[in-house]
């Protein structure tokens, strides 16, 4: 549920003039920042992955260890 | 439309940015008050380097483990500008400035439109000026008047005063608008000369369009710079003149 609120996702409150906004910019802005989030998230585990190929055989073990992949 | 909108509507496009979508789809914002966007934008930017920071600092550490040529590689070709600037903040200072030394310019242009300064400013402060002035140069043919607003706050004197250089007067009056701590805008201007100043008015006299964000420009000035300054205030067109007069007195 936090995840679908703005204020569940940030934390805590927001600006009086946000909060002020009717209920529906409210979640735009909420799915705005989900999506965002979620983005990052992939893009994040994608590139975990593939720039262990650009990194010497030797290391790779250990900077697979040290990033938890 | 007044200065309050045009202030609204830079947030607007800053918190675009922050959000990956266009401005057009925030449109509702235009309502919200300026100070009120940039707080709510404050706290979008900082959930979003917050959301996967474990993860983000356990690459920080990897990161000191790769040989710094492979590291801007691994920069440029799968990490992208976006986790370059999430991870920015994370890495050892000494670390992050000889991998953005080697990364080309408009690279380092998309990292910094994505970067939070607050979070890089260590960084950011130790690019070799010659850097600094490239990405500058890049952003403004980008005509990103945001992001250069968004360093002028973390950049040292000798190196804004460099970029001003390449900051043409028309940009300089935009930038100057977007800009997030308008407090800088009195010691920013400080740093030009009077011709260049003198310039910077003519530039805004022979445009109506940049009537309002001048106006905002000089608004921000101190007393002392309008004191020294008030000859070249005089030699503006009367309707420029009058305009000006209203806004500062």
């Amino acid at each position: 549920m936090a995840e679908r609120t703005l204020t569940g996702q940030l934390g805590g409150p927001v600006p009086a003039g946000i909060e002020a906004l009717a209920d529906h910019e409210k979640q735009d802005l909420s799915d705005a920042l989900r999506d965002a989030r979620h983005r990052q998230a992939k893009a994040l585990a994608e590139a975990g992955e593939e720039g262990l190929k650009y990194v010497p055989a030797l290391l790779r073990g250990t900077v697979r260890k040290v990033v938890g992949l | 439309m007044t200065t309050e909108n045009f202030a609204s509507q830079a947030e607007i496009l800053k918190l675009a940015r922050v959000l990956g979508t266009t401005p057009e789809r925030l449109s509702y914002l235009e309502k919200v008050d300026a100070a009120e966007l940039q707080a709510f934008r404050d706290q979008v930017t900082d959930t979003l380097f917050d959301a996967n920071l474990a993860a983000l600092e356990r690459m920080a550490m990897a990161s000191k483990l790769v040989p710094s040529p492979i590291l801007a590689k691994i920069a440029e070709k799968v990490f992208g500008p976006l986790l370059c600037a999430r991870i920015a903040g994370l890495v050892d200072v000494s670390r992050g400035v000889d991998v953005a030394k080697r990364l080309k310019p408009p690279f380092l242009a998309d990292v910094a439109a994505e970067l939070d300064p607050r979070r890089a400013s260590a960084i950011i402060a130790r690019i070799p000026l010659g850097t600094v002035v490239e990405v500058a140069g890049e952003l403004v043919r980008r005509e990103d008047w945001i992001t250069v607003g968004r360093f002028v706050g973390h950049l040292p004197d000798p190196t804004v005063r460099r970029a001003l250089a390449v900051i043409g007067d028309e940009a300089l009056i935009r930038i100057a608008f977007v800009l997030d701590d308008k407090s800088r805008i009195d010691h920013v201007l400080g740093l030009l000369s009077e011709s260049r100043f003198r310039g910077l008015l003519q530039v805004a006299a022979a445009d109506e369009d940049l009537w309002a964000p001048v106006l905002d420009l000089l608004t921000h000035l101190s007393e002392k710079r309008v004191e020294q300054w008030s000859h070249l205030l005089g030699e503006l067109p009367p309707a420029l003149r009058e305009r000006v007069e209203e806004t500062i007195r």
